[in-house]
């Protein structure tokens, strides 16, 4: 391998491992989950203006685990948590009414089973009609199961970085060009490329920001617009310098990539649309829109890259005859 | 415009679309680019291409006035 392409690869793996090594510190065996609400009086009792989570739940940790929320809003709201298993309708384990502060829960039996927690407001005589409420909250789960299933999670993470460092290396390497001249349409085409895929980023990125604008239950958080972005991004650059032949190291193995894309990109799609079926029967599933997202940009570089190896057959098999 | 002078030159040793790209060190789908007037060469790829073709800058690459 060539000695920059293994630069690279150290570079790489060296880098993961540090950002793996932080994060375990990091967490050991917490998650952290902050966000807030805005609610209003309106006559009838305490409704949302804005809800930033739907439901506020966790996957199950174990048998045991603790809580710590923070509660920090203005001092006449004054909401009641309560954590429930499985469903937001069940029967509450917990309910606590919390003020201004931090609480802890003390240990929980939760039974390996999904965790809700549910929010509710009494409508205190001291509430202006029409007035929004802020109210922030930050919940620390912390759990057993769930450090080591992260330390599990690093160790397999760790392991797979070596193969996952080559492997971009050798792609890398496979673009590289030690010969004095070089193909300058190429060049040309990349710069084309990029342009294209920097115009449809900030389209989308400015598309998104402004329909957080206008709807006041804009659905996305801002990890999913983020992913989104670079999704569609990555999937029109791939795209773009297929179809000009911007890179000689996209011609070989056409079909396996046509392959490994477009099944990444079924599962993906097939994943999206069994979680909106669940949803329909009354399941509280959290629906990725940006699993959708990056089910529909790899399928399309599937294809892309799959159409673009026929045009390409049958130009060379032109060439041939003519 | 067409570059039909190089298409008549490279058929003339035999040469595929893609066996001249890997003489000249480019991909095939530049010279078919090339070929079909859909990319104008810089002088260093012309030169490499004469000299493969065993032509000359003007047998390959200049236009008669019609």
């Amino acid at each position: 391998m060539k000695k920059k392409a293994a630069i690279i690869t150290i570079i790489i793996a060296g880098s993961i491992l540090w950002v793996l090594t932080a994060l375990a510190v990091c967490f050991r065996g917490t998650q952290t989950l902050a966000f807030t609400d805005t609610v209003q009086e309106a006559g009838s009792g305490v409704t949302y203006v804005k809800r930033s989570r739907t439901p506020v739940d966790f996957l199950p940790v174990g048998n045991e685990c603790e809580f710590e929320i923070t509660v920090d809003g203005p001092d006449e709201i004054v909401p009641t948590i309560s954590i429930s298993l499985e469903s937001s309708k069940a029967e509450p384990i917990f309910t606590k009414t919390a003020k201004n502060g931090t609480f802890k829960t003390g240990k929980l039996n939760v039974g390996n089973k999904k965790i809700f927690l549910n929010f509710a407001y009494e409508p205190l005589p001291e509430l202006d009609e029409n007035k929004d409420y802020a109210v922030r909250y930050t919940i620390k789960l912390t759990s057993g199961n769930y450090a080591l299933y992260n330390s599990i999670m690093l160790t397999l993470a760790a392991v797979c970085i070596l193969p996952l460092a080559l492997s971009i290396a050798y792609l890398i390497s496979l673009n590289e060009n030690n010969k004095k001249a070089f193909d300058e349409r190429q060049m040309k085409m990349r710069g084309k490329a990029a342009m294209t895929t920097m115009i449809v980023v900030i389209a989308t990125a400015l598309g998104l920001g402004w329909f957080s604008l206008i709807y006041n239950d804009f659905p996305l958080s801002a990890y999913e617009c983020l992913m989104i972005i670079a999704f569609i991004g990555i999937a029109t650059f791939a795209i773009t310098t297929d179809r000009y032949d911007a890179y000689m190291g996209l011609s070989n193995k056409r079909n396996v990539i046509a392959v490994m894309f477009s099944i990444i990109g079924i599962l993906d799609l097939v994943i999206f649309f069994s979680t909106l079926r669940l949803i329909r029967n009354g399941a509280e599933v959290n629906n990725r829109i940006d699993s959708l997202v990056q089910g529909i940009c790899c399928l399309s570089i599937g294809v892309e890259v799959f159409i673009k190896n026929i045009q390409n057959k049958t130009e060379a098999l032109e060439d041939e005859e003519s | 415009m067409k570059n039909l002078k190089l298409k008549a030159a490279r058929a003339a040793l035999d040469l595929s679309q893609q066996e001249l790209a890997d003489k000249v060190g480019v991909s095939r789908q530049t010279i078919n680019a090339i070929e079909k007037g859909d990319y104008n060469p810089t002088i260093n790829l012309c030169i490499a291409i004469c000299k493969v073709l065993g032509k000359t800058l003007d047998e390959l690459f200049w236009e008669e006035d019609s």
